[in-house]
């Protein structure tokens, strides 16, 4: 059952919050846009704010899902007003492009509390003060689980305060040790260990051509070498590359950059070799190049495994790999995909294409006319994200469906749908005959018609009437004509 | 009595050679193939029949030839790739006409992750992925429309499916029949169709879910010649005619009837 974990401004004005499941929001909200959560791309990105947060203070934390605990400790005379020093940390994160919430406070857990359930979204506790602040505040912000939570709340303890009034035997004898443990934190009578985050280092390996050059043998002897020292590298870390940066050193010019994807995690000097030696051949260095450098961006753990003979299994879906990898490197993420269902009638959205290599893109037949040779206009053009999980049950139990119940598809499906003279017998009826590319076609037989009334929801509502034509010349296509105006249009071949 | 026996035993003897001699040349000539020579049987009755060994060659280029579009072409190449991946291996379409419809490739029984789709934007992109795909030795089977092959590329991809085993299935217009490599070439023409006889008063007429096609065998590797026949593509999943039809221009006196 999918639930929504996050709703933005606009969703929670509607109603729409954590909890809810994906049919209910879609009810309150039917134009709702959804995506699904990506706890690693979360992860990523609050680790790069870990980084960016680096300039206020060397120890930075990670929390949960997102949060950051900043140690000030010592920072006074860097950041003599914390209030203005909280504003700017507010600020710098929303030009990232992320909302958030500060507090400054002597303890973790005063801060962690402070910074949640405050009101305000900028508050700070002056030094002894931590009592004081943390009196209002909910027993939620204490960390500690719904359990403890739900039997505070049952007795009537809704804040800290009446939390502290009690004597602390009792507490310790009815809620536990780590209720005791959480309030002590927070008011400073218990330490808290953090430990700092440290980004991994930057993967790169470079190698300096003593003359410059764009001689192909000699480039490729460096890129030999740097992939060697690259590979080794990834071995000692028993990690594979997903992404990553090649830099051509120009002379007198901007370094050559490109970017390469491989759709499975690799540490294969043949397999990134053969990859940036494609290439190689494409590139221009009018001054030559006087080095060369890899540096990885992503990352994946891989085992150390070796190739055994017996091993067809993973050798087939390495080699395939490969292929795919190959195929995209040449000729462009968009132009190799696996087509997956969708559940939907009319035709040419009944399909979309998944990219292997890359983000996930996912483009519709219709799209795909327009943008081969496109590639940066793919993801704008992008009308809908759908949720993957319950979208794609959905969408195979209905071609389960489709298949079982319903007439055959053609092989082919042009593009766009040509409208071709059709005489019929009755306006409402079958085709007796039509023209295609000046040639006469007769009708000889045909099935249908199949009424397709889809499409509302794109804003073009669609009535078609199909029919599966078999003509004279032995030929099978697949006509249809629209209700509303009475055209015909030529949409498929049965190849 | 021993003189007769001994014939007898003489002539097993002589037979048993002939045959392990006819076994030495047949492995020579498939060994020539790296022994990846499997053969794939494509479902078809007639064509397996009139194919030597009863199917299609694992790892060469087949080409299909045809004149029209609409004509069955495709199907029986999809036929071939789908029997070919066997329900294990991946099957490569490589479409650079962008028309290809995978919903209708999906009913004609290929599992829906074994089914990989490049799009190049030209030609010689298109020959170049069908080159490499087909030295994949883990794809079963590569699919595609290719219009101006000259010699040499047809050699050079004959010789990347022999060294890979993976069968090439080229779609070719009929017009261009220029000396090739393939191993197994054919020309799918669709069997004119007719009108059914109007039945006097009988039952009515409806959709027929045989698909006739007229292959002609125009070249075989270790084949001997066959006149062409004809193939019953069937319907893939039995067509339900929703209101069957059939239309044929007046004749004089009679009726023009609507099937309900």
């Amino acid at each position: 059952m999918a639930r929504v974990v996050g709703a933005d401004v606009r969703a929670k004005r509607a109603g729409i919050g954590a909890g809810l499941t994906l049919a209910e929001a879609r009810a309150l909200a039917p134009s709702l846009v959804t995506q699904t959560q990506n706890r690693d791309a979360d992860r990523a990105a609050l680790e790069s704010l870990a980084i960016w947060a680096d300039r206020f203070s060397p120890h930075v934390h990670l929390d949960g899902d997102d949060t950051l605990l900043l140690d000030m400790t010592g920072a006074q005379r860097l950041f003599p007003d914390e209030e203005a020093l909280l504003r700017r940390v507010i600020d710098g994160v929303g030009e990232l492009g992320y909302t958030a919430r500060a507090a400054l406070a002597d303890t973790p857990g005063a801060a962690w509390a402070l910074s949640r359930a405050h009101p305000a979204d900028l508050i700070v506790a002056g030094p002894g003060q931590t009592a004081a602040a943390l009196a209002s505040l909910p027993v939620t912000a204490l960390r500690i689980d719904d359990d403890t939570v739900c039997a505070l709340q049952s007795l009537g303890i809704e804040t800290i305060e009446a939390l502290l009034h009690l004597p602390r035997s009792s507490l310790g004898s009815r809620f536990g040790d780590r209720l005791l443990y959480r309030l002590d934190q927070a008011l400073g009578d218990e330490p808290e260990l953090l430990t700092p985050f440290r980004p991994p280092p930057v993967l790169k390996s470079s190698l300096r051509i003593g003359r410059p050059t764009d001689r192909y043998d000699v480039l490729r002897e460096a890129i030999e070498r740097v992939l060697a020292c690259f590979c080794e590298q990834l071995e000692r870390r028993v990690a594979g590359v997903r992404q990553l940066f090649v830099t051509f050193g120009c002379p007198e010019l901007r370094p050559i950059t490109f970017e390469l994807n491989v759709s499975r995690a690799t540490r294969s000097v043949k397999h990134l070799r053969s990859l940036l030696v494609a290439r190689l051949e494409d590139l221009q260095l009018p001054t030559g190049a006087a080095g060369v450098t890899l540096w990885a961006r992503r990352l994946e753990p891989l085992d150390a495994w070796q190739d055994e003979l017996f091993d067809t299994g993973r050798a087939d879906a390495q080699g395939l790999a490969e292929l795919i990898d190959r195929l995209t490197n040449h000729l462009g993420a968009h132009a190799v995909a696996r087509p997956r269902p969708m559940s939907d009638h009319q035709p040419e959205y009944a399909f979309e294409y998944a990219c292997l290599v890359g983000s996930d893109c996912g483009l519709r037949s219709v799209d795909c006319g327009e943008v081969r040779g496109k590639q940066s206009e793919a993801r704008s053009e992008k009308k809908e994200v759908k949720p993957r999980g319950a979208e794609r049950i959905l969408a195979d139990s209905h071609f389960s469906l489709l298949t079982s119940h319903f007439p055959s598809r053609p092989l082919r499906l042009l593009p766009r749908p040509v409208e071709v003279p059709v005489i019929a017998v009755v306006p409402e009826g079958p085709p007796c005959c039509f023209n295609w590319k000046g040639t006469r076609e007769v009708v000889v037989d045909c099935a249908g018609p199949e009424r397709l009334e889809t499409g509302w929801w794109r804003g073009r509502h669609v009535r078609r009437d199909y029919f599966r034509v078999k003509c004279r010349s032995g030929r099978q296509c697949w006509l249809f004509r629209q209700r509303e105006t009475g055209k015909w249009l030529l949409h498929g071949w049965f190849d | 009595m021993p003189a007769a026996r001994l014939d007898h035993d003489e002539r097993i003897v002589r037979e048993d050679r002939l045959r392990q001699l006819r076994d030495m040349l047949e492995g020579y000539r498939r060994g020539r193939r790296n022994g990846s020579c499997r053969l794939v049987p494509t479902g078809l009755a007639r064509l397996d029949e009139a194919l030597p060994h009863g199917g299609l060659p694992g790892g060469a280029v087949v080409e299909i030839l045809s004149a029209l579009d609409g004509g069955g072409a495709m199907t029986v190449a999809l036929r071939a790739a789908v029997a070919a991946a066997d329900g294990a291996r991946p099957v490569v379409v490589v479409d650079p006409r962008g028309d290809l419809y995978p919903p209708a490739v999906w009913q004609l029984g290929l599992a829906k992750d074994l089914l990989l789709v490049v799009r190049p934007s030209s030609l010689p992109e298109a020959l170049w992925a069908f080159d490499q795909a087909l030295r994949c030795s883990c794809v079963a089977a590569v699919v595609a429309p290719l219009e101006r092959i000259d010699g040499a590329a047809s050699r050079r991809l004959q010789l990347a499916a022999e060294s890979s085993g993976a069968m090439g299935i080229l779609l070719r217009p009929a017009a261009d029949r220029r000396h090739s490599f393939a191993a197994v070439q054919m020309l799918v023409e669709p069997v004119p169709g007719q009108a059914p006889g109007w039945p006097s008063g009988g039952a009515e007429p409806s959709f027929s879910s045989a698909r006739l096609c007229r292959v002609s065998l125009t070249k075989v590797r270790e084949g001997r010649p066959v006149e062409p026949f004809v193939i019953n593509l069937g319907d893939e999943t039995g067509i339900e005619p929703l209101l069957p039809v059939s239309v044929h221009g007046p004749a004089a006196g009679e009726r023009r009837r609507i099937g309900a």
